[in-house]
């Protein structure tokens, strides 16, 4: 017995030492390293490579001595000769712009001071580790071979070229419950992406944003650098907690393929509600002309679905100062109606037992969204973020066409707009870069990627003016882009009311939809029910917490008693 | 003599049958998880189980030796490394639990001392708490010690277990105390009994116990997931993620993954389901 526990303990030592010998650490060599907390998917790799790569380049106010740098490349050194290439410019200072530029692109070659030798030169300690690395013939990434020359100009050029600081973002998982046990022990990452204005209150309630206002008009990444219809989702109480990594606004998108296998016409903009209903209607009706059925909606989220209904019925949830709910008011009920009409009355929408017999799949947004990338339905209520996900089926991606919302009862398409935001933990240590990355998030490098990406609408609204500048590889088509672009001018964000946790409110909603959608209750009593459970907490809130007794006063102008509702 | 009941023929084969479909609607999930990974993309969501045409480089894109066909990118996951550390974790947390809780438990189980029955009770009490509760104060300790994303933050909070204790103090009263007696007349110290008398005795519980804890260690997801920021450390649990984000999700890429993510939990299975038996049937009899 004792030797099988020797030996087992044997070969866990054995494991221990192999599995620290070989594990990949970081060098200790003075680069930072900010923690992105977000959804760790391969577009974040790129995104944050970008992020590096700008920390490394040349800038105007790297250079401290622009006769020395034209000296410097009239007369290269031997590590310098490299720069040959820059001849024309050499010398020149004057068009300081082209001459950066010049030295930028250069800086991106891998094999830029290959051969060169190097022994004279006093590289930096994260230099040599990567001339290391190079020698071994490891793959270095761009960021890396950026910084390695870099690194190398600057030893070249000790007293022209400022040190770089090197900012490397490395991404992980941003579940909610990580986040939660982190930031309640004082650490957790650098930047955390907030899904929402509701995600946003809580975090913000609960200590875990650095306010972002003094920082925001200085640096380039206040409320004015992104979409107008925006700033209620960013801003609490006049302080901007987030700035958006993408921002969306959903859109009908349905697959040209499928209506003309039913033909049905295209939506045009400026569509009905009851146009909509009448094509998933046909839709539905029965098998097209090759012989397929076909589902009308995909429907992946029930409380999105509900939320643009009611906005575009120019509902909201609260009355303006949050004390009560506004949704059993007649643009609540009436939303929930149609939601459910559009389920049980015109079967445009699966019932759950409907959806659970169709789809094999779980996980984000269940099996919605590839039932419409398999051309399965016609059509999706989506933001532009649906792009992400249909690389992956080409052959749907040629069918592929867009529309705004359909107007209901004689008003205008709108909806509901919200972004995916950057924040930044109060905790972080590494506060200055990380707001460098906010500040990255409202530039243009970043914002090309999301429009090449297809993850919704970047947050920089320059790159999204109309439909062209939104065009990429994956729909090549303007046409496809505008109506997003559309879409996000006469949305808004849903209001929320700073005396109820607005995640808790999902959580009821999405409840209440799940009664309606299995007739446990009808659309009006659930409705009622909602709100009532929303003003009962409400009130309970305030009768526990004196800040948000505090925050009544300062909304009603009146002393605080628990019986505040009664009339006076 | 005793007269053996008269069984019915046709009520052993409706015996038989219902088994069967019960086995059957067990192994439903299996099958399905089997052969959505052997499915191209477009035949995931059918409902038909058997795929038209197997594709059996799902397994290999997930191991990185060929790109996705649709993307003609490689996932770039650390699959191998996980997988590694996913066992490498199981097998260290199993040993060191086994070890500890034997000891304990011989401690609460064979040797006399003021209070033993109030401690035990004590650290039983333990285990009505639930682990969420819990979860910060042990974070945080875990921040203190310098333990964050490292291998031993894993291994080292689950290497004491009151369950384990419990489990192999029940197995251990079960066991004659004549015989540690006789040892100790022959001159045994308590760690001799210990490694050469109860310890061998005490096997199939071992071998349970060690079943119990590689199975829970490796299937672990919660806490590698809080304490790991690096990717690197990550167990096979924790990467899968990268394949369900809001970029995609790849349900026949992720069933491949599961398909070799389960593989040891078989063969451990297979292997010790003797044991595991015996030793919960023996660690029952003497409370």
């Amino acid at each position: 017995m004792r030797k099988f526990f020797a030996c087992a303990l044997l070969l866990f030592a054995l494991m221990y030492g192999a599995a620290e010998l070989t594990l990949e650490r970081p060098p200790a060599d003075g680069v930072v390293r900010l923690r992105w907390a977000t959804d760790p998917n391969p577009a974040r790799n790129v995104q944050t490579e970008i992020f590096g790569k700008l920390q490394v380049r040349l800038k105007d106010s790297d250079v401290l001595d622009w006769d020395a740098l034209a000296r410097a490349l009239a007369k290269p050194q031997a590590a310098l000769a490299r720069f040959a290439p820059l001849a024309a410019s050499r010398g020149n200072t004057t068009d300081r712009p082209a001459l950066l530029r010049a030295i930028n692109e250069h800086l991106d070659r891998p094999d830029l001071f290959d051969g060169v030798d190097l022994s004279d030169l006093d590289l930096s300690h994260d230099a040599r580790l990567l001339l290391k690395r190079k020698d071994d013939d490891e793959d270095l990434t761009n960021v890396e071979v950026a910084a390695l020359n870099r690194r190398i100009l600057e030893a070249a050029l000790p007293r022209v070229i400022r040190k770089a600081r090197r900012i490397e973002v490395t991404v992980e998982s941003g579940a909610r419950e990580k986040l939660l046990v982190q930031c309640a022990t004082g650490i957790g990452p650098d930047i955390i992406d907030v899904y929402g204005k509701n995600q946003m209150m809580t975090y913000v309630s609960a200590g875990i944003l650095v306010d972002l206002t003094p920082f925001a008009a200085k640096m380039g990444f206040g409320p004015e650098h992104t979409y107008p219809a925006l700033t209620g989702g960013l801003v609490v109480d006049g302080r901007q907690w987030r700035f958006p990594c993408n921002v969306w606004a959903n859109c009908v998108i349905y697959n040209r393929r499928i209506f003309d296998d039913h033909d049905v016409a295209y939506p045009k903009p400026g569509w009905t509600f009851d146009d909509f209903v009448a094509a998933g209607k046909r839709i539905v009706a029965g098998p097209g002309r090759s012989g397929e059925k076909h589902l009308a909606v995909a429907h992946f989220s029930p409380v999105w679905m509900y939320n643009d209904l009611l906005t575009g019925l120019g509902g909201r949830y609260f009355t303006p100062d949050g004390l009560a709910s506004r949704l059993d008011g007649k643009e609540g009920l009436r939303a929930m109606k149609l939601y459910h009409d559009l389920m049980h009355v015109h079967k445009v929408i699966p019932t759950p037992a409907e959806a659970a017999a169709m789809s094999s799949q779980g996980g984000w947004a269940t099996g919605a969204i590839a039932w419409f990338s398999s051309q399965r339905a016609a059509m999706i209520l989506i933001g532009r973020w649906y792009l992400c996900q249909v690389v992956q089926y080409p052959e749907t991606r040629k069918h592929l066409a867009a529309v705004q919302l359909p107007g209901i009862d004689g008003r205008a398409s709108s909806g509901v707009t919200d972004a995916r935001g950057a924040g930044i933990n109060v905790n972080s240590p590494h506060r200055d870069d990380a707001l460098k990355f906010i500040q990255y998030l409202a530039g243009r490098d970043y914002g090309q990627v999301i429009v090449n990406d297809g993850d919704s609408l970047p947050p920089n609204p320059n790159l999204a003016r109309n439909g062209r500048d939104l065009v990429n590889d994956i729909v090549p088509d303007p046409n496809f882009h505008q109506p997003f672009v559309d879409a996000v001018g006469p949305a808004r964000p849903l209001d929320a009311s700073p005396f109820i946790d607005g995640e808790q409110i999902d959580r009821w909603v999405l409840e209440t939809l799940q009664k309606v959608e299995n007739r446990l209750l009808g659309p009006e009593d659930a409705v009622r029910a909602l709100a009532a459970e929303i003003n009962r907490r409400i009130r309970t809130n305030l009768r526990r917490r004196i800040d948000l007794q505090r925050k009544f006063e300062q909304v009603t102008g009146r002393k605080y008693s628990d019986d505040w509702q009664r009339p006076r | 003599m005793i007269a053996q009941p008269k069984r019915s023929h046709a009520g052993s084969i409706v015996r038989f049958v219902a088994l069967c479909v019960v086995g059957f609607v067990i192994s439903v999930p299996f099958i399905w998880m089997v052969a959505a990974s052997f499915k191209p993309r477009a035949e995931v969501e059918d409902v038909q189980i058997v795929p038209n045409k197997p594709f059996p480089r799902n397994y290999s894109i997930v191991l990185d030796m060929e790109p996705d066909p649709t993307t003609g990118r490689f996932l770039e996951l650390r699959f191998k490394r996980w997988y590694f550390n996913s066992i490498f974790i199981a097998v260290g947390i199993t040993v060191l639990q086994v070890l500890t809780s034997a000891m304990a438990a011989y401690a609460f189980s064979r040797m006399h001392w003021r209070g033993r029955d109030k401690v035990f009770l004590a650290y039983l009490a333990t285990m009505m708490v639930p682990g969420m509760v819990t979860m910060i104060p042990n974070y945080q300790i875990m921040i203190s010690l310098g333990f964050l994303n490292t291998y031993h933050g894993l291994v080292l909070p689950a290497a004491f277990s009151a369950f384990g204790t419990f489990l192999l103090r029940q197995f251990m009263l079960s066991i004659p105390p004549s015989l540690d007696e006789a040892a100790k007349i022959d001159g045994a110290s308590h760690w001799q009994v210990f490694w050469h008398v109860i310890m061998p005795l005490a096997r199939p519980g071992l071998i349970a116990l060690g079943i119990f804890t590689f199975l829970g260690a490796y299937r672990s997801f919660f806490w590698p997931l809080i304490m790991l920021h690096s990717d690197r450390l990550y167990p096979l649990q924790v990467g899968m993620l990268a394949l369900d984000t809001t970029y995609g999700r790849q349900t026949e890429l992720i069933m491949a993954a599961t398909v070799m993510n389960i593989v040891p939990l078989i063969l451990v299975f297979v292997v010790f389901q003797r044991f595991l038996v015996k030793g919960i049937q023996l660690g029952s009899v003497k409370g």
